[in-house]
């Protein structure tokens, strides 16, 4: 290997300060000399100064975090026990049945959304899924936080809207610690937008014009 | 699983509920949350809550992930500024001061350390796992070239050269990153 390879091979533990005094000399000496290696070790010391401030920015989080994490996940689906006996699988397909009907079961959204602030509320956030139903309607949960207070004749609407076209999703108010947390219901058709965003209404205005636009997201199916 | 892109892990999260995948997106990005939630935060309990607030959220919202819009790495970063918010607002807690300026109102510089955080973050990830193990014993744990030797069962001379290929692969994966800001 050529002295040229071997010192090029020494930048990245020359910058981590890696190497005895001697081999820190002698890539030092070559580097007077050869504009290709300075020009590499200008280059390695960015990704180094990067990786520098990274160490400093990451701490390991406590050790039983992680299962407390994974523990938290909602399991979003209910799996049926596997059953020999025909009998008793039919008895246990009726008593779902009857579950079912009644709301027992946790369904899972058909849509959700991460809801991105915009330049009228840049401190605001929120989250929405989209669940099924035995009706025309799809029920809209929605959970917003950080948004402005609402003046007297003020509120929130949710419009999904795909294009120039829009429907409403609902209306809402804030409580006083800025956050909401609540179950709407809106048209099936709902379901045919991609968008869904959040805006600022006063009641003076016809129902169909739109205020500010203040949060907004992509529908993604799940 | 080490290689696999974080865009896949999401998928896999989003289409098949695999655990195995939000692990591995926590064992990618976790360290980065809780360093950055105690830095701004200035309350490691308040770190915590925001971990585990940020991958419930990518847990729930995964579908909604869309790789022609943003990186992955910008997707999380945005997920974690909203729930530092609302962590903030629901507890209301001191936020340390970082530089005269809070998470809430903090100007570009902050912000944009945080982006670069999770960027290089994401970079990393991209890497082979000996290159990025090498890098991560290197500056995370702030081992030495002999310690390194020594962990991998490597010769001395051989962890030398692979710590300079390791920064030129970190540098390939960073570049187009580099040229944007070069552009900015």
């Amino acid at each position: 290997m050529s002295e040229h390879a071997r010192i090029r091979d020494l930048i990245g533990p020359y910058l981590i300060e890696g190497l005895d005094r001697d081999e820190s000399r002698e890539v030092e000496d070559h580097l007077r000399r050869c504009v290709a290696c300075q020009r590499e070790t200008q280059d390695l010391s960015r990704v180094h100064e990067r990786m520098s401030e990274l160490a400093e920015a990451v701490e390991a989080p406590p050790p039983g975090l992680k299962s407390r994490v994974m523990h938290t996940l909602p399991d979003r689906r209910r799996r049926m026990l596997s059953l020999s006996a025909a009998a008793v699988f039919l008895v246990a397909v009726a008593i779902a049945a009857i579950l079912y009907a009644s709301g027992v079961f946790v369904q899972e959204p058909i849509a959700s959304a991460s809801l991105s602030p915009t330049s009228h509320a840049p401190e605001a956030g929120g989250e929405i899924q989209l669940y099924e139903t035995n009706s025309n309607n799809i029920e809209v949960h929605i959970e917003t936080w950080g948004l402005p207070k609402c003046e007297r004749g003020e509120y929130y609407q949710v419009w999904f809207a795909e294009g120039d076209e829009r429907i409403s999703g609902g209306t809402f108010t804030i409580g006083p610690d800025g956050r909401a947390e609540m179950d709407l219901s809106a048209a099936r058709l709902a379901t045919n937008y991609t968008q869904v965003g959040v805006a600022s209404e006063t009641a003076r205005k016809a129902p169909g014009s739109t205020g500010k636009k203040v949060l907004g997201g992509k529908l993604g199916s799940l | 699983m080490r290689n696999v892109e974080d865009e896949l892990l999401v998928r896999r999260v989003a289409v098949s509920d695999d655990a195995g995948a939000i692990s591995e997106l926590y064992d990618r990005y976790g360290g980065v949350i809780y360093g950055l939630g105690v830095r701004y935060l200035g309350d490691r309990s308040l770190a915590e809550d925001l971990v585990q607030d940020v991958f419930l959220s990518v847990w729930r919202n995964a579908a909604s992930f869309d790789p022609s819009r943003a990186a992955f790495a910008t997707w999380l970063y945005r997920i974690t500024r909203n729930r530092a918010t609302d962590l903030v607002r629901r507890r209301k807690a001191r936020v340390q001061m970082v530089g005269g300026e809070t998470l809430l109102d903090a100007g570009e510089d902050p912000v944009r350390e945080m982006v670069r955080s999770f960027d290089l973050a994401s970079a990393l990830a991209g890497l082979s796992s000996i290159h990025r193990d090498l890098l991560l014993m290197a500056y995370m744990e702030g081992l030495t070239q002999r310690e390194i030797a020594h962990r991998t069962d490597t010769p001395l001379g051989t962890v030398k050269s692979r710590t300079t290929s390791a920064l030129r692969a970190l540098r390939e994966t960073m570049l187009p990153e580099q040229e944007r800001a070069g552009n900015e």
